[in-house]
């Protein structure tokens, strides 16, 4: 602590006045909620390179099967079991149409003379893999997209009302919920799937009847902890209705969490769907969906393993990118992780 | 008096996604032996960051030292390994935390807790270990100890907790006790209590603490020196009646100003405009400069050193500067001073000029 | 302590019992006997085999037998194999799928918990970007296409495991139990890391550093069992999950378990089966949740004392 005495610039001294308010400016650009999570999204490599797969996937589901010059039924016996072979790939020397026959590698496409080509190859009908993978991706989203929509609109009105209304409401809602969350997903699943007509609608349902229990359960969770904090019973007390607090004040609250458990129930769908048909309670043919075309290539997997290739490959990447982008909206939408 | 700590211009930055925060831009106070110092001012001014930074408990992965010395005894603490850390803290120097409803392990005996830094540091049995434990208990005011070192942290009150923080502190009979905002998070009249306690125990027990608090009524009840911190600096430093009565600088003015008291008539409590700087982009000159009514050119310019007010007291202001223009301080800062011998508003005996 | 488990007992029969309601009627809900679906006879016979079975009497009274008969512990009899009994069937059934499913949660939990360890203690390091990406990949691909690439890689192509049947002792439950512990493996992973992350991050650790703990004395002593116990609440869901494993994984690699037996009876129709290994499934997983609450009171401190959380 010594005097520092050096001699500075004899106007140094002036006295001057400085704004206040210049102090409490604020310097960082003002960011709505949304914007900030995007931003925060934006840094999450993962999340974005989910997302170009994800729309990569979702965009060949509708376009693959019109790209191919093959559709996805019609059944060309003398073009059965055909490995995949695509034009450009050939001279690499993988996915130049060559497989394996009674232990020896010979191109299937010369000695059956077929002078097409089968992208993803062909099944044990004739039938165009590439088509059908992609007409299966589109049914098993299809699924899941609605199923996840059931579930969220189910479970935010249960959890919402039961939340918000309290009470005797929330106690006689809760009782229910406690059981039905005791009965095992997978037993409920099986049983109602043995007892309907097999098909889409009985999946949607079959996924549906419990799937709703985990986000009512959030969002009652959320409602209750909202319904009670001072910014809305300053609202309240401001004469607001009860229709106005839950979309204006409740609502906008909860968002981030709802959107963040759909992205997670998504993927359990497609999970669930696939599952099913697996082990063979799903789509019957001629219906077919990822699960099915897994289960069917399978069966073959030690002569055809190009059948159960393709499936595998899609659906493990839409699981993948499915769940990387739900952990990246949850990093970026969860107040939690905020700094 | 014998010197126990020294703090040399210490510096200290955070890394993190936004870039360098230079949490401490150059620190420096002495401890003495026995004697309290509080570290005072606002959240984000690095008085706690200053502490963990002596216990070296910050992040290693996120923290740097950037320059200075910690001299403990002679050592340079921020020089040592970790193994060598290890053996000072929790034995020669231990710490106290803000909130004693989660600084004691969930899952733990508060007897273990208690008992781990005398099994570590103490060459002592099991059994030796669990006496000292209980009179440590007793010893913080702990009503039947024997029965409660086999209970588990939520089976006992906040201010109890604390106690068993302060227990766990005491343990091995530390040199340097660091308390940071112990009372914060208590009720008003378990504050007091607890602040008895330690003012007790630093009479029975020899040993010197760094109290850091934001509170300026719990700095008046227990130390016997005062720090003022701002922006990661020191701005003012020296006894309790130098600070409170004889203030320089113009935050520490802000400080005293925004305390409410019993006995002035102000209406309106006054409040120190603006906000801390943001220490990504610390400011040029005097960091308080751009929040304060005292302002000269100089301080956009360049950092005040320090000006020597008394041999224990001194402030980095330029308003200290021989060739500064003479300032008149806020109106209860100047009723302030007049209680002060030495202060040039001093109205001793002879009535005073002002 | 003792309200809570008489609460969580009541509940659990509750839930069991509707469960069999709910089997039972939707089985009589279906259009015609499951029997008329499943065999062609003639009337007369199919009247005798009705009466055989109860059939003939009024479903109330069905219901009652049903009911009373499941009190006793038995399932009714198989359509399938030639009469026997369901329960029979099931324990029969029961030691692979055991094994498995112990083998399975036992190297899942165990290398989970490792890998999350690992993540947290090494935290933003190629370590934890590696654990993190086998607890992804762990998570989403689905255990029948892991499995069916197992089987293909280590069996078929390397030769290194039998292929499936239940024939080669300990070696034919290797691929089987690694492609069911994915599962558990990935949950716990990430259930450790992050419970790790926030327990490393918490004041009671800064207090243990301040102590003078080493590293090791923090990370294991301090922190790890604040970690673990969480973890018992995902227990539920991971046996739920080993359930579901089973039923693609014994099928895949030909194992003589329950899930083999079951998805097998749902492409026969036999309901009984369907019937009595849903029942049996429901009541595992019931004791299951039952059990992991118990146990959370057990080895939590603050609910052990305090006496449930509600």
């Amino acid at each position: 602590m010594k005097q520092d005495l050096q001699k500075p610039p004899a106007d140094s001294f002036e006295r001057i006045k400085i704004d206040a308010s210049h102090a409490e400016r604020i310097t960082k650009p003002s960011m709505s909620f949304w914007q900030d999570a995007w931003l925060r999204i934006r840094k999450n490599k993962a999340a974005i390179v989910s997302m170009f797969i994800l729309a990569f996937i979702i965009i060949m589901a509708f376009v693959g099967p019109l790209i191919s010059p093959h559709d996805a039924e019609t059944q060309t016996i003398t073009h059965a079991n055909l490995p995949p072979k695509i034009p450009g790939f050939e001279k690499l020397g993988i996915m130049d149409g060559v497989g394996t026959l009674a232990g020896k590698e010979v191109d299937l496409y010369e000695m059956k003379k077929v002078d097409t080509y089968y992208w993803f190859g062909t099944d044990g009908l004739g039938r165009d893999m590439f088509s059908r993978v992609w007409e299966g991706t589109q049914i098993s989203l299809f699924i899941a997209f609605v199923a996840a929509l059931i579930d969220m609109v189910i479970g935010v009105a249960y959890g919402g009302i039961s939340g918000y209304y309290g009470g005797r409401v929330d106690d006689i809602m809760q009782r229910i919920v406690e059981i039905l969350y005791g009965i095992p997903t997978l037993v409920i699943v099986i049983l109602m799937l043995s007892f309907m007509d097999p098909g889409i609608t009985a999946i949607i349902i079959a996924i549906t009847i419990t799937g709703w229990i985990g986000m009512s359960r959030i969002v009652r969770g959320q409602v209750l902890k909202f319904k009670n904090q001072e910014f809305v019973l300053a609202s309240r007390t401001l004469g607001a209705s009860n229709n106005r607090i839950i979309t204006k004040h409740i609502l906008p609250n909860i968002l981030g969490i709802i959107i963040i458990n759909t992205m997670f129930t998504i993927p359990t769908a497609i999970f669930f769907e696939a599952f099913l048909s697996f082990i063979g309670l799903g789509l019957q043919p001629p219906d077919a969906s990822l699960g099915t075309l897994i289960n069917d290539g399978y069966k073959l997997v030690q002569f055809q393993p190009h059948i159960l290739l393709f499936p595998s490959i899609i659906i493990s990447l839409l699981m993948i990118a499915f769940n990387l982008l739900g952990d990246g909206l949850r990093d970026a939408l969860d107040p939690k992780m905020k700094d | 008096m014998e010197k126990i700590l020294e703090v040399n211009d210490l510096e200290l930055s955070f890394h993190t996604f936004a870039g360098e925060v230079k949490a401490i831009r150059g620190v420096n106070f002495d401890l003495h032996k026995g004697e309290t110092l509080a570290i005072v001012g606002e959240s984000g001014s690095g008085k706690s960051v200053t502490t963990k930074a002596i216990m070296r408990l910050l992040p290693e992965s996120s923290s740097e030292f950037k320059n200075g010395q910690i001299l403990f005894n002679g050592k340079d603490l921020t020089k040592l390994t970790d193994k060598e850390m290890q053996k000072i803290r929790g034995k020669d120097i231990s710490m106290i935390f803000q909130d004693p409803m989660t600084s004691l392990n969930p899952t733990m005996t508060i007897g273990n807790q208690i008992m781990e830094p005398i099994l570590k540091h103490r060459k002592v049995s099991k059994a030796e270990a669990r006496k000292v434990v209980i009179d440590l208990l007793r010893l913080v005011g702990m009503p039947k100890p024997e029965a409660r070192i086999k209970q588990y942290p939520h089976q006992f009150s906040g201010g109890q907790r604390q106690r068993i923080v302060i227990a766990i502190a005491l343990a091995c009979n530390p040199q340097i006790l660091i308390a940071d905002e112990p009372t914060t998070a208590l009720d008003v009249t378990i504050q007091a209590q607890i602040l008895e306690l330690m003012k007790d125990l630093q009479k029975k027990i020899d040993t010197s603490i760094i109290f850091i608090t934001h509170d300026l009524g719990v700095v008046a009840n227990v130390a016997d020196r005062v720090a003022v911190m701002y922006g990661g600096k020191i701005v003012e430093i020296g006894t309790v009646d130098e600070i409170f009565y004889n203030p320089q600088h113009p935050y520490t003015w802000g400080l005293l100003s925004s305390m409410p008291s019993l006995d002035t008539e102000v209406e309106k409590l006054y409040a120190i405009p603006g906000t801390p700087p943001d220490l990504l982009y610390p400011p040029k000159g005097d960091a308080f400069a751009l929040r304060s009514d005292y302002a000269m050119k100089i301080d956009l310019e360049e950092a005040p050193p320090f000006f020597k007010v008394s041999d224990t007291h001194s402030a980095a202001t330029w308003l200290l500067h021989p060739d500064a223009p003479k300032v008149e301080p806020p109106l209860a800062i100047v009723e302030r001073m007049k209680k002060f011998p030495g202060s040039r508003y001093y109205e001793g005996t002879e009535g005073g000029t002002y | 302590m003792a309200k809570f488990i008489t609460r969580r007992v009541i509940y659990m029969f509750i839930t069991f019992f509707l469960i069999a309601t709910a089997t039972f009627f939707l089985m009589k809900a279906l259009p015609g006997s499951p029997i008329s679906s499943a065999s062609k006879l003639s009337p007369t016979q199919l009247a005798i085999v009705e009466a055989k079975y109860g059939l003939d009497q009024p479903i109330p009274v069905q219901y009652a037998k049903y009911m009373l008969n499941l009190a006793q512990g038995d399932l009714g009899n198989s359509f399938q194999f030639k009469n026997a009994s369901v329960t029979d069937l099931i324990i029969d059934r029961l030691g692979p799928s055991m094994i498995l499913g112990t083998q399975g949660l036992v190297l899942g939990v165990t290398l989970g918990i490792l890998l999350g360890m690992i993540a947290a203690l090494r935290q933003n390091t190629i370590w934890d970007y590696g654990s993190t990406f086998v607890a992804i990949i762990g998570i989403s691909i689905p255990s029948f296409v892991f499995a069916t690439f197992l089987q293909y890689w280590f069996a078929v192509k390397l030769e290194l495991f039998p292929v499936a049947l239940w024939k080669d002792g300990w070696m034919s439950s290797v691929l089987p139990s690694i492609a069911l512990a994915m599962g558990p493996l990935a949950t716990a992973s990430r259930f450790i890391r992050t419970e790790m992350v926030e327990v490393l991050n918490s004041d009671y650790i800064t207090l243990a550093k301040s102590k003078g703990a080493n590293g090791f004395e923090v990370a294991f002593k301090h922190a790890f069992r604040n970690a673990l116990i969480p973890l018992v609440t995902v227990l539920g869901p991971l046996a739920a999950g080993l359930l579901t494993g089973s039923l693609v994984i014994e099928q895949i690699f030909a194992i003589p378990g329950i899930g083999e037996q079951f998805v097998k009876s749902i492409m026969a129709n036999d309901f009984s089966i369907i019937m009595g290994t849903t029942l049996f499934f429901s009541a595992f997983l019931i004791v299951v949740i039952f059990l992991v609450d118990v146990l959370y009171g057990i080895i939590d401190p603050r609910i052990r004392l305090s006496g449930g959380k509600d």
